[in-house]
């Protein structure tokens, strides 16, 4: 087994899996509801994501890209950035 | 180390039944849970029979298992608590009976308790960061699974109804399960969808409750044939470890399929001689994935299996029939062990109305945070 080192991933990828997260999880400082899901990157690579919602109308292998969403701060601090998936 | 050669006995059981307890604490729950294990066992009031204690809980906190002990006055052996997430009972076993067979110890108490709140489960397995994101979205990780299994196993929403149809039945005949009524499919297609495509009723409760049973160097009565633990191989992307990413994992064989592989071989038991099995029913895909990850049908037949009616209570392989999490709740360290303890009395005949005749070979499956998965062969 090789030691694992850091790589850069493509920005773009197809989406594998989706779905909807109804309850706000625990510690999330966004609200519920958004999507959720899997995509996959060209080398092969599959990565959990958020995904811009709604999901309803997503479809097994679509294309998708990388972006970013602003996310509240705990008690009105600043707000937090994280990645999430755009169709 | 293979073969074992020394036979582990399984001499005493006992349970508190699955559900919501109030201020009843986890202690109390053990205590229950332990006497009724030492009395079936056949041990005294105040007796202490066991040499070593393992404890199974994941929420309990410092010395768990002391506080259950020492409420019995049954302290002063090594008394160690194991946490191996939704497999915190399979691990306790695999270490009490390897004791055992290592000659370490001639008898080992193993229980497991737990009292969770409602709800998804807030787990410290997530960094801050990641629930900050969102991204400890329990269910969704789920539902993730089940929607694979669709595409790939040719399975339907009405099959991941008719499971949790199958298990409610089952449980309605166990008074130690937490939910004991019957839903129909439409029931459970109708209640609310909680991440497409698992419905409020596809998933298993987090609750309360303890298990516990006796093991003894031995070779008569239910014999405890193998208890495998393994954990997962770096990679996969949507196994219990929930790691940010991974990669087609059809080549990696999952930690339940490498915990059954083990357990079959120590035991020199196959899935084709199975007579009943308990498995992780977490939510009802899980179930489904645990027929193909075990080894009990080939990989993408998961769906045709359930339309078959196989592992229904008079099927040829009965699954679940104590009614699994789905009817019982899921109380982290006590649910593997509430699966021991109901296979023990399918083998010794005294399951009542849920009996699956002439039961001799079954197998007890647990798999979650880590991951961890547990594998339990147990035989008369």
């Amino acid at each position: 087994m090789p030691d694992p080192e850091p790589v850069e991933l493509s920005p773009r990828g197809t989406l594998w899996g989706w779905t909807t997260v109804t309850a706000t999880p625990p510690g999330s400082l966004g609200e519920a509801p958004f999507g959720f899901g899997v995509v996959e990157l060209p080398d092969g690579l599959r990565v959990i994501t958020r995904l811009a919602g709604p999901v309803d109308d997503y479809e097994f292998g679509q294309p998708m890209h990388l972006g970013f969403v602003d996310l509240p701060g705990a008690d009105n601090g600043d707000p937090v950035t994280t990645w999430e998936f755009h169709p | 180390m293979t073969a074992a050669n020394t036979g582990v006995e399984i001499t005493g059981i006992g349970i508190h039944p699955f559900g919501r307890w109030g201020e009843k604490t986890a202690t109390e729950m053990g205590v229950d849970a332990v006497r009724a294990a030492l009395a079936d066992a056949g041990v005294g009031p105040g007796t202490r029979s066991f040499q070593a204690a393992f404890c199974g809980t994941a929420y309990s906190g410092v010395a768990a298992g002391h506080k259950v002990l020492g409420a019995l006055a049954l302290t002063g052996v090594p008394i160690v608590d194991v946490e191996a997430g939704c497999a915190s009972g399979g691990a306790a076993l695999m270490l009490a009976a390897a004791a055992i067979r290592a000659g370490q110890y001639d008898s080992v108490l193993v229980f497991g308790i737990e009292k969770m709140p409602k709800g998804i489960i807030r787990s410290s397995f997530f960094e801050p960061w990641r629930e900050e994101a969102g991204l400890a979205a329990t269910p969704a990780y789920f539902a993730l699974r089940a929607q694979r299994l669709m595409r790939e196993s040719g399975v339907t929403k009405e099959h991941l109804a008719r499971i949790v149809v199958k298990n409610r039945r089952n449980g309605v005949h166990n008074p130690d399960a937490m939910f004991r009524k019957e839903v129909t499919v439409d029931d459970v297609l109708g209640s609310r969808v909680v991440c497409e495509p698992l419905h409020l009723f596809m998933l298993c409760s987090p609750n309360e409750g303890a298990a516990a049973v006796v093991l003894q160097r031995g070779d008569g009565g239910v014999q405890l044939r193998a208890a495998a633990l393994r954990s997962h191989l770096p990679g996969s992307v949507l196994g219990e470890a929930t790691p940010m990413s991974g990669v087609d994992d059809h080549d990696l064989a999952p930690p339940s399929t490498l915990a059954a592989r083990a357990a079959y071989e120590e035991a020199g038991i196959g899935p084709t001689d199975l007579d009943v099995v308990e498995c992780q029913d977490t939510d009802a895909a899980r179930e489904l994935l645990a027929y193909e990850e075990l080894e009990l049908c080939p990989r993408g037949t998961a769906g045709a299996w359930a339309e078959s009616g196989h592992t229904g209570p008079t099927g040829p392989l009965p699954v679940n029939p104590s009614g699994g999490l789905l009817s019982k709740g899921e109380p982290l360290g006590a649910s593997g062990l509430g699966q021991v303890v109901e296979l023990v009395r399918q083998l010794r005949g005294s399951a009542g109305p849920r009996q699956v005749e002439g039961a001799r070979i079954a197998l007890a499956h647990t798999v979650g945070r880590g991951a961890n998965a547990s594998v339990t062969l147990l035989s008369t």
